[in-house]
């Protein structure tokens, strides 16, 4: 367990050296956060009450200040897959698979506090409608960061697979355009799940990108009643061992058929 | 039972190519390596030569557990290396010359204490072995600097520190003085005579640097097109196609060089001369002699081939 932590943790140390990184980004997502507020008012203003333009204004935030999360393919391993240092990698006396998903989970989680922390903080001083709404309550925003922290054990086992499969391909480029596309999407970061049709959102919410940032919003606004809540963290659990034993069925194979590039 | 057993080693790499013209890709197997067995016992050093693409890193790589063989068996300290990789991996240390296992945006101490915890090293154990490593690799300027920082000598030992930290039984050396000064590179070799002395440490040295392994190695393998061409002492192996001796000479005011035997190829620089001669058939006392009939020698140097120009006409007889 030990060598995982200190995985996890060298990690989340070289991310805060990325702080400039961190400003540009949050930057560019406040811009296209106050964009898509707008935007989503002037659909909504005619027809919809005040509380409904707040509630997504208090999604769209969400959705920014954790946008890390979904995209941020870890450049270091696919640089090491690329150069042929993952050679080193595979000569390490650990489990291959938890050992990716500590660095991915570690790039994660301190990606995006560096981020959200500060976005979340300037949001909550925007007027009510534009920026974001306290929670429903306090047992609302304990429930959120709970199905947060299992958002980020789903997105990091999204990444883990896809770095398997960066690993097969021996190029991230295929694989990432796909994924971030499709990921960006079904997780609601560029129209609110919400917002689609009520038939659609039965299937949508039940997507595995769905619980990495869309559940915890809806425990936040209260959207999702307390009586749903064990059916949707049961959602986020049975996605989370789903997608675990997928990925380590692939870092197995790859581990049979593996090719180190460049000699 | 040997620490090293490798008998009838296979490995085939497909290789896609596409010829100008044609939409779909060719495949096509390359054997890197072809029915390859040899043993080395524990403590031994022991070089691993061949031209760029003879299968010398794939043998490496097999015997890491990265690859897995396509026919034949290995075991190292009586493990199949691909089988048993986690455990094999305790044992072994890795230096890839051309690749880097430090994490390149933070301090070299810090990839070391990552190490430490990846190895399960004891906290004394591992106090004692990184001032053991401080001091053979003058590590002590650098250790707390991010790597990105640290020019290439002082990354390569850097490098070395980290594959060294958990005192492995087997060390595999692929391509270790690439890009050193001369200065460095006797210091590795150094160190590593001394990790073989102190330790027991068995060493595989992948090089293209002759000196390496003639300071280091008593035994060397050739392997060309994935075969094992040779497996003996370096000596031997020298004594092959070590045939020719060359001498530098300079003759006193009025001295001239005498009619030397065709087998002799003779060619002036400046005042000197410089001769190349097959001493099977013209012995040095019998060239000594010859030289000094041609008036008084003011000074003269008699040279051995130069160990790389070996290493080529060898390739080039093998048709490598």
């Amino acid at each position: 367990m030990r060598v995982y932590l200190s995985t996890f943790l060298l990690r989340l140390k070289l991310e805060t050296q990325y702080r400039a990184a961190a400003i540009g980004g949050m930057i560019c997502q406040m811009f296209f956060g106050l964009i898509l507020i707008y935007l989503y008012r002037t659909i909504q203003a005619p027809t919809q009450p005040e509380s409904v333009l707040a509630a997504t204004a208090t999604y769209v935030w969400f959705q920014q200040a954790c946008f890390r999360m979904l995209v941020s393919s870890d450049g270091e391993l696919t640089q090491t897959i690329l150069k042929g240092d993952i050679a080193y990698h595979l000569v390490r006396p650990v489990d291959q698979y938890w050992y990716w998903f500590a660095r991915s989970l570690a790039q994660k989680v301190m990606g995006c506090a560096l981020r959200a922390v500060p976005m979340l903080l300037f949001a909550l001083l925007l007027p009510y409608g534009i920026g974001l709404s306290l929670p429903r309550s306090a047992a609302h925003l304990a429930l959120c960061l709970f199905s947060l922290g299992l958002g980020f054990i789903v997105v990091c086992a999204v990444e883990t697979i896809s770095s398997g499969l960066i690993l097969r391909t021996l190029d991230n480029r295929g694989v990432t355009a796909a994924l971030s596309l499709i990921m960006v999407f079904l997780a609601g970061n560029i129209i609110p799940l919400n917002m689609f049709p009520d038939s659609w959102q039965r299937l949508m919410l039940l997507n595995p990108f769905a619980q990495i940032i869309d559940t915890p919003i809806r425990l936040y606004t209260g959207e999702c009643a307390l009586s749903d809540v064990p059916l949707q963290l049961l959602v986020q659990i049975l996605w989370i061992a789903a997608l675990v034993l997928l990925g380590r069925r692939i870092w197995a194979q790859n581990l049979k058929r593996v090719i180190v590039q460049g000699g | 039972m040997p620490y090293i057993e490798t008998k009838d080693l296979t490995k085939t790499f497909i290789v896609r190519s596409k010829k100008d013209g044609h939409i779909l890709r060719e495949k096509k197997a390359i054997c890197a390596l072809d029915h390859v067995s040899f043993s080395v016992e524990k403590g031994e050093l022991c070089g691993y030569i061949g031209p760029n693409g003879a299968g010398k890193s794939t043998t490496v790589k097999l015997l890491c557990g990265i690859l897995t063989a396509e026919s034949g068996q290995a075991t190292v300290g009586g493990l199949t290396p691909w089988k048993s990789r986690k455990e094999h991996a305790r044992h072994i240390g890795v230096v890839f010359g051309q690749r880097s296992q430090l994490w390149w945006d933070v301090p070299v101490i810090d990839s070391y204490q990552l190490l430490r915890d990846i190895y399960r090293i004891p906290e004394h154990q591992y106090k004692k072995r990184l001032d053991e490593l401080i001091g053979a690799l003058s590590l002590e300027d650098f250790l707390h600097t991010p790597l990105r920082q640290l020019s290439l000598g002082m990354r390569m030992r850097a490098e070395l520190g980290g594959s060294l930290l958990h005192s492995p039984e087997l060390l595999f050396l692929d391509e270790p003085t690439i890009g050193l000064d001369a200065v460095s590179k006797l210091q590795l070799r150094e160190f590593l005579l001394e990790e073989n002395r102190q330790h027991g440490t068995t060493i595989m040295l992948t090089t293209h640097d002759m000196e390496d392994i003639s300071a280091l190695c008593q035994r060397v393998m050739v392997l060309g097109h994935g075969k094992l061409l040779f497996d003996g002492s370096l000596q031997s192996l020298l004594n092959r196609y070590d045939t020719l001796r060359t001498v530098h000479v300079r003759y006193q005011a009025g001295g001239r060089l005498p009619q030397l035997p065709p087998c002799a190829l003779a060619k002036q620089e400046g005042d000197a001369y410089i001769i190349t001669y097959p001493p099977k058939e013209l012995p040095t006392d019998h060239m000594l002699t010859l030289l000094q009939s041609g008036g008084a020698i003011a000074e003269m140097t008699l040279h051995e081939r130069n160990i790389d120009h070996m290493i080529a006409d060898m390739y080039r007889e093998m048709a490598l």
